[in-house]
């Protein structure tokens, strides 16, 4: 039989649940949340990975996680309502999305220069006080209590943090705030209060000028004792887990200037001679996108880190630069060919995981051998046309080549124009339904390729998305051995080359002594689309002999004078090539 | 100040409510044609409140042209009188020697910070309204200590709040510029550092 001590969580766990539908109906009656996840063990914390804190929440799945055992420990068993209110806050008002909360951190990077990591804390404080604010003042929730609590020793920040809601919640000065107060203090901490209340229903473009408010008080030694006490309820540490923010890439309109120290911001409180008040509570603005501002992969990826997604600098690359192509993404250019009759089976060709799941011939696999394995004994039926008398669009594939020598920026730094244009033609190809071939290439024997013609988005980008950052020689027998036994009937290729005037190396022997010029010529005839030369140069193309030469055997060159005109290129070169 | 709390007066948000259904009439505006005396408004303030009417010496202070600064001095002093005229301190009948010395000397600092209709819709300085005016009656708003009362004034008062502001900008200013100092000596520095191509 169970004692009575042993009964006592699961007794807290009954009131909090029974406690949370009004929790919910605080915020409105119409908010939906499933319910929260109870942790009585610390087994069940770790499963959770709930550290440190007695509750936190997840914005992906809009979960509230609360340790019951955490709640006993720090004697909060009465606060059920204001703790689980507090989490709903998060899911409804701030941060509410995952989108908003990384937008909330590249904002408060900005406020925080030099101590940009610190961004996630300051942004937990924010929301915070914008939650308890509400629900002090709406529901006259006990926070202030709560806060006294859990409040430890006192830094300078933590003291403006505690000063301020003494403000917001007409506290007694002391009560919460412990520390030096000095005039500065008091002033931040006033100003703080009055930002609290001027951005609660836009509190994003807030969020900024609260971590401008909060700098002075990091520099000194990252505001140690403070984090230490905002351990206690750190709430927002694995929010973003699972989730990833959309549009991050985009600054919004009012990004750059969001980081204003509010003590140089306008109070509108000032009286003008002899003209009529004006109100200046900030009006609320939606989140427009910043009209072509883009914020760089470095900080792209930085601030992804800071909502403590697991991802590599190339994964995070690969999202950027899928991200920056989809506003460019249009059809790949098609060709046309007479329309095809009845489709005939002619035959079947191994299935490999770039291929479409419903093209596998199951029965033929399975007669080919009882172990079914992609590119090996997975089998897809190859089928012939006969020609009709109307036209039929086919996709040419495409075999793109991408400079990576050490003059081009790394992708995963700087914006980098040419995997941009790599990354919009790829994703248009894809989305025709062509496959595509993409080689990243530098200095002899530097390149990376994905495993052939693929249809496979990630293999692409993550080649795209790479650095090489050498010598510069065309990959030569890259070119040679795609064309050299490709069959006559295979779909037609358009081979693109993305570089400088290193291009020219593709007109010098390969390892085998054979002259580049002749490759290139082969490559260009088999590969029936046609090729292009999209080429950085500082004078004409005319004045290289070597591309003139290159010209004369069939490729289109095309000179830019900026890495920017790319993706003016990268929309252009299917209009100019296939139209519509 | 806390000695001036001892008594204690209407519930905050009684008042606070009170004053926020302000008439907009309290409020001149520049395109208003029609003239507000208020050395008028505040006379039958005093008398409602106990007092007698201004003499001609008393009422000066209230003979204001309703233009330019002016203007929004005179609508916080109307403003102040539509909250002293509620029914509480009219039942009293004893307000209207500390009601006077508030008008005439307790709102002109004031005018010159904020913005008359602020006192109306802005929720601090409401308070901060109704706080003073409180004060300046020797009463504590029902239900706090005269201790809280203070502390919360103090926290609201606009001239002070200005001061401390005023300092936080004076420092935040001079750690911008060190940090600004530091950013240059540190980009120097890393460029002596960068190899000689």
């Amino acid at each position: 039989m169970e004692s009575a001590s042993e009964n006592y969580p699961r007794q807290i766990r009954q009131e909090w649940q029974d406690c949370w539908p009004r929790a919910l109906a605080l915020w409105s009656p119409y908010v939906k949340l499933h319910d929260p996840s109870w942790c009585l063990t610390s087994e069940q914390e770790k499963n959770e990975r709930l550290l440190a804190s007695f509750a936190m929440i997840r914005l992906h799945d809009h979960t509230v996680v609360i340790s019951i055992k955490e709640v006993i420990e720090r004697h909060l068993e009465n606060f059920a309502l204001e703790i689980l209110a507090h989490e709903i806050g998060h899911h409804v008002y701030a941060p509410a999305d995952i989108s908003d909360q990384a937008r909330m951190i590249a904002r408060m990077r900005k406020g925080l220069p030099g101590k940009e990591h610190l961004a996630p804390f300051i942004a937990n404080l924010y929301t915070d006080l914008l939650i308890n604010d509400r629900l002090v003042r709406s529901h006259k929730l006990r926070f202030a209590e709560i806060m006294q609590r859990l409040s430890g020793p006192a830094d300078p920040l933590w003291t403006l943090y505690m000063r301020i809601a003494e403000i917001l919640w007409s506290v007694k000065k002391g009560v919460l705030a412990k520390g030096t107060m000095d005039d500065k203090l008091e002033g931040d901490a006033q100003l703080g209060a009055r930002l609290i209340r001027n951005y609660a229903k836009d509190w994003l473009e807030g969020s900024g000028r609260f971590a401008a408010l909060c700098l002075s008080y990091v520099l000194p030694d990252e505001a140690a004792v403070a984090q230490q006490n905002q351990k206690a309820w750190s709430d927002m540490a694995g929010a973003a887990s699972g989730g990833f923010p959309e549009g991050l890439s985009e600054m919004d309109a009012s990004e750059q200037n969001g980081s204003l120290h509010p003590a140089f911001e306008e109070t509108g409180d000032e009286p003008a001679d002899g003209h009529e008040a004006t109100e200046t509570v900030p009006e609320e603005s939606p989140q427009q996108p910043g009209g072509g501002q883009y914020r760089q992969p470095y900080e792209y990826g930085q601030i992804l880190k800071a909502l403590g997604l697991d991802l590599n600098d190339h994964e995070i690359a690969v999202k950027y630069y899928r991200e920056r192509a989809l506003p460019f993404l249009i059809p790949f250019p098609a060709i046309e060919k007479p329309q095809n009759a009845e489709p005939l089976r002619e035959g079947s060709e191994i299935w490999d995981t770039g291929s479409s799941i419903e093209n596998i011939d199951w029965v033929q696999s399975a007669i080919k051998s009882p172990y079914l394995i992609p590119g090996y004994t997975i089998i897809e039926p190859v089928y012939g046309t006969s020609e009709g008398s109307l036209p039929e669009k086919t996709p040419v594939d495409l075999d793109l080549y991408v400079d990576c020598s050490g003059s081009m920026p790394n992708p995963q730094i700087a914006i980098s124009y040419l995997t941009l244009a790599g990354a919009i033609i790829s994703l248009s190809a894809l989305r025709a339904g062509s496959k595509v071939q993409a080689t990243l290439w530098s200095g002899t024997n530097q390149f990376e390729s994905t495993d052939g013609f693929v249809r496979d988005e990630d293999q692409i980008l993550k080649i795209l998305t790479g650095y090489l950052g050498g010598g510069t020689a065309f990959p030569i027998h890259k070119l040679r051995d795609t064309y050299a036994d490709r069959p006559p009937h295979a779909v037609n290729v358009h081979i693109l080359v993305i570089s400088d005037d290193g291009v020219t190396t593709i007109l010098k022997n390969d390892e085998k002594g054979n002259k580049g010029a002749d490759i290139s010529q082969k490559a260009l005839e088999k590969a029936g689309a046609g090729g292009t030369m999209v080429l950085n140069l500082y004078q004409d193309w005319h004045k290289y002999k070597q591309l003139v030469h290159l010209s004369k055997q069939g490729w289109n060159i095309h000179r830019i004078t900026d890495w920017t005109e790319l993706v003016a290129f990268a929309k252009q070169f299917s209009r100019q090539y296939y139209g519509k | 100040m806390e000695n001036n709390l001892q008594q204690e007066g209407p519930a905050l948000e009684y008042l606070l409510r009170r004053l926020s259904e302000c008439p907009p009439e309290f409020v001149i505006s520049a395109h208003d044609k029609t003239a507000v005396a208020p050395a008028a408004v505040v006379s039958d303030l005093l008398q409602d409140l106990g007092g007698h009417l201004l003499t001609p010496g008393s009422a000066a202070p209230f003979q204001l042209e309703p233009s330019g600064k002016n203007r929004n001095y005179i609508n916080i002093i109307l403003i102040a009188c539509w909250l002293l005229h509620d029914s509480w301190f009219r039942q009293q009948q004893r307000f209207a020697e500390n009601a006077y010395n508030f008008l005439r000397n307790g709102l002109d600092e004031l005018s010159k910070r904020i913005t008359a209709d602020k006192f109306i819709y802005d929720p601090d300085r409401r308070e901060e309204l109704v706080r003073l005016v409180l004060q300046a009656l020797g009463l504590r708003p029902k239900g706090e200590s005269p201790e809280q009362a203070a502390d919360r004034l103090k926290t609201l008062d606009s001239i002070e709040r200005e001061r401390v502001i005023r300092e936080a900008k004076k420092a935040e200013e001079r750690a911008k510029e060190l940090r600004e100092a530091m950013a240059r000596q540190a980009a120097i520095e890393a460029a002596s550092k960068m190899p000689r191509e």
